[in-house]
């Protein structure tokens, strides 16, 4: 638990680390974007490609990348499992009562799971090479159109890093009533369903009592930090594109030229 | 031997950027009978350690044997070390979590298959135990309780399972001065007609020398000595060590400074006995 | 020629809830100078950390009235002033920061009173030094240790620029060498920036260098001065269930034994007292 201690920053001194937040985000909606624009299998893999280069070139280890897969693996097999038994078009290779296994449901569940692949693998590649507080800034900065419809851009901004910022400390909590609990017999891991839910209050009834005291702490010292003084509200930091952030959209925008290319057929040049 | 620790380290999160070593081949034996601080700068293993005893952090390098049960073995069982060995967490009334102070003091009996009556009888006397009326509180919300109370009635929720070695992890910390000088006499009265055994960390120097029989000094994950309280203060460089001299001592080697030779006493009783018979010498 | 920045003049606070009522101050007057070192020393419930709240606003009196520099606390248009004038450290430091980064936390105060930017970061610059924690400008707050988070909580309300600093049982949670590192960085800023401190606190060894000690029970005011007149009076000091430095303990167990010294206050003291035995 305490590896993850701060998000899932991964430090490292890389050309994807020094990227203006904004840029990744931006590219990680293109790259979204084109993956599901990808029809072909050439064009799943330039979206290959495109991912594997960026992650040797963040300086990430490959293994710390995949282990973020591990989370949602479950879902990735349940989806190609369900898309396998119950794609029912194309030429069949295998049936048992309403389950039928088909050429076109083997190469659809294949694409499928290459899909969700690619996302959580982009996805994870912006939080490990940004920390919460940049990723936050990049937000912020990327919304502040929306002030525009009143939305309240720096009161979300402020409740996401302060959501960040608690992460970690109710980490820790939880890992201390846990260990508290543990050394007064109790068991996480034992019993039926029920019995586990059960298990569970001795530690959520504390956590929710230091949540709501550290609410009532932390609403104090925004006060005293003259929160909401002034609708004028300034920003220390202020976020720059550097020429790398240039070179980082060229590329974006011909990985995404090519995709399209490819799923229109270079407009049916070749 | 109540605790043998053989050779323990531990590393915290192997193989990854924030890996760090926490502890260094320890090895210690705890007797029947004796009061054990644990002392060390911020950092210096002192937590690691205890989790170790109780089971909590999973062993991985060393030996360690609690009330013969054996940690280093495939599956120990750690209901029956748990059970024998209570442990209070730093500000431990942020675990109470029952509605009433009776389930609350009753779950950790329940869970080391107490019946539901002798669970009941073993809360009432754990209650009565840390100087509250048991009928009186047993069906409050322990919430509602002030801050000394909450934290006596966290201690009457280990003490009911009859642990034979007690564990404290800074039981004074955030008290108020009248909430710590009836913490600490708490204490003082479970030692010997209760538990046999207490270990307690502390970066209270004054509590340490007002305690302690036996005193174990951790420093960067290794235990740099395991001495007593008068060896460790009056002979040993413990300012080296990040850590301060309890005033009584201070006030001892600031007076042999001058040329005056008391006694080497720990506790502030005996510091004002020296100083009166001092001073009555004089006087005469 | 002293000036007074805080005044209290016969002020009343109870806690109201639909259950019952709790004193928090009864009939308080007491007034606060520029560049003071003031300790408010008392048990839990006795009223201290009541008083601090009424002294930025956080609460407004039921009866009296409190100046801040002049201004009263209730005058609804001046409240962020005051409390920007007024600022607070509290006891538990994980509870108080609201960024990740520790540049971004101190930013906080004064962004939310619109300073330029580049004041900002100057006052960031400087917050820092002052409380020793420049290398730690775009750390995490997370790992730091217990005096280190309260060092950066101090460093957060020095960056609004407060006439008075207020800490709020600020040493409770931490360790003897976090209790040091506090003490010493408000210790300094009192001297060599002639900033006014007001120490809360129920531990009376903090409140030996002070200028100025306010001992309270039960919601009033039972004894005020430097800290040797105050020490000195044992019968308050029980009233108040504090705890008496050990070599002032020690101290008075000899002149109730009939032994001629001198109240001490600190083990030197005690030692110089014992040597003068003649």
């Amino acid at each position: 638990m305490r590896d993850v201690a701060f998000g899932q920053f991964y430090p490292a001194d890389s050309f994807v680390h020094k990227l203006d937040p904004r840029t990744k985000l931006l590219a990680g909606i293109v790259y979204i974007v084109a993956v599901f624009l990808c029809t072909s299998y050439y064009s799943y893999l330039a979206c290959f490609l495109f991912l594997v280069i960026s992650i040797i070139v963040s300086r990430i280890p490959i293994r710390s990348v995949l282990k973020t897969v591990k989370a949602v693996l479950f879902i990735i097999i349940i989806t190609v499992v369900i898309n396998i038994l119950f794609y029912s078009d194309g030429k069949v290779l295998w049936s048992w009562w309403k389950l039928t296994i088909t050429e076109q449901g083997l190469i659809f569940a294949s694409k499928m799971a290459m899909r969700l692949l690619f996302l959580v693998l982009s996805t994870s590649l912006i939080t490990l090479t940004t920390t919460p507080m940049n990723l936050t800034d990049g937000l912020e900065s990327l919304l502040t159109p929306l002030k525009w419809i009143k939305f309240p851009v720096h009161d979300v901004a402020i409740i996401m890093s302060i959501a960040l910022r608690f992460i970690p400390s109710f980490m820790e909590e939880i890992d201390k009533i846990m260990m508290a609990q543990k050394a007064r017999g109790a068991s996480f891991d034992t019993g039926g369903l029920i019995k586990r839910a059960k298990a569970l209050l001795p530690i959520l009834i504390p956590l929710f009592v230091s949540a709501f005291r550290r609410a009532d702490e932390l609403a104090m010292a925004l006060d005293a930090r003259c929160y909401n003084a002034t609708p004028n509200r300034t920003k220390m930091k202020k976020l720059t594109f550097t020429g790398r952030d240039v070179v980082a959209w060229v590329l974006t925008a011909a990985f995404l030229a090519i995709i399209i290319m490819l799923r229109t057929g270079f407009f049916g040049l070749l | 031997m109540l605790v043998e620790v053989k050779n323990l380290s531990y590393v915290y999160s192997e193989k990854t950027p924030f890996e760090k070593q926490a502890l260094k081949d320890v090895s210690f034996v705890v007797d029947e009978g004796q009061s054990v601080g644990i002392v060390g700068a911020t950092g210096s293993g002192k937590s690691t350690l205890v989790q170790h005893l109780n089971g909590l952090i999973r062993l991985k390098n060393g030996k360690i044997t609690v009330l013969d049960i054996d940690l280093s073995a495939k599956k120990p069982d750690l209901k029956a070390l748990r059970k024998g060995i209570g442990m209070l967490f730093q500000y431990p009334e942020y675990q109470l979590f029952a509605d009433t102070v009776a389930s609350d003091v009753m779950f950790g009996p329940l869970n080391f298959g107490f019946s539901k009556t002798e669970a009941e009888e073993a809360a009432r006397r754990a209650v009565n135990m840390v100087g509250m009326d048991y009928d009186s509180v047993k069906d409050r919300s322990p919430l509602e309780l002030s801050g000394g109370q909450k934290r006596r009635i966290a201690i009457a929720g280990v003490l009911a399972y009859r642990p034979k070695i007690l564990i404290l992890d800074e039981p004074t910390a955030g008290l108020d001065p009248a909430g710590k000088r009836e913490m600490l006499s708490l204490i003082a009265s479970l030692k010997g007609e209760e538990i046999s055994t207490v270990i307690t960390v502390s970066h209270n120097m004054d509590e340490i020398a007002e305690f302690s029989q036996r005193v174990l000094v951790m420093n960067n994950g290794k235990l740099l000595y395991d001495t007593t309280p008068s060896e460790l203060f009056y002979r040993l460089d413990v300012e080296a060590l990040g850590l301060s001299l309890p005033h009584t001592v201070r006030i001892v080697r600031l007076l042999k400074e001058k040329n005056i030779i008391l006694p080497e006493v720990l506790t502030e009783k005996d510091l004002v006995a020296a100083l009166l018979a001092y001073a009555g010498g004089r006087n005469a | 020629m002293s000036e007074t920045v805080i005044s209290v003049e016969n002020v009343s606070y109870t806690y109201k809830s639909s259950q019952n009522e709790t004193v928090g101050v009864k009939n308080l007057s007491l007034s606060i100078e520029k560049g003071d070192f003031v300790a408010f020393l008392g048990h839990n419930g006795s009223g201290k950390s009541t008083l601090a709240k009424l002294l930025n606003g956080f609460l407004l009196p039921d009866e009296g009235k409190v100046f801040v520099e002049g201004t009263d606390t209730a005058d609804e248009a001046k409240t962020y002033e005051i409390r920007s004038k007024v600022g607070m450290v509290f006891q538990n430091p994980d509870n108080q920061m609201v960024a990740s980064v520790i540049e971004d936390d101190i930013a906080f105060g004064p962004e939310n009173l619109g300073v330029e930017r580049e004041e900002i970061v100057r006052r960031v610059d400087w917050a820092l030094e002052t409380v020793k924690m420049s290398e730690y400008r775009t750390r995490t707050p997370f790992k730091l240790s217990g005096g280190q988070k309260q060092r950066i909580a101090i460093a957060a309300i020095l960056a609004m620029m407060p006439e008075v600093l207020i800490l709020d049982e600020s040493t409770a949670m931490l360790d003897p060498e976090g209790r040091k590192e506090v003490l010493d960085t408000v210790k300094r800023l009192n001297k060599e920036k002639n900033m006014t401190v007001i120490l809360i606190t129920h531990y009376m060894d903090e409140a030996l260098e002070a200028d100025k000690v306010f001992v309270f029970s039960e919601g009033s005011l039972i004894k005020g001065g430097t800290p040797r007149e105050v020490f000195s009076d044992f019968g308050a000091v029980e009233k108040a269930k504090l705890l008496l430095p050990v070599a002032t303990a020690a101290g008075k167990a000899l002149v109730e034994a009939g032994i001629k010294i001198n109240v001490p206050l600190t083990d030197e003291e005690l030692a110089e007292e014992i040597c003068s035995l003649k």
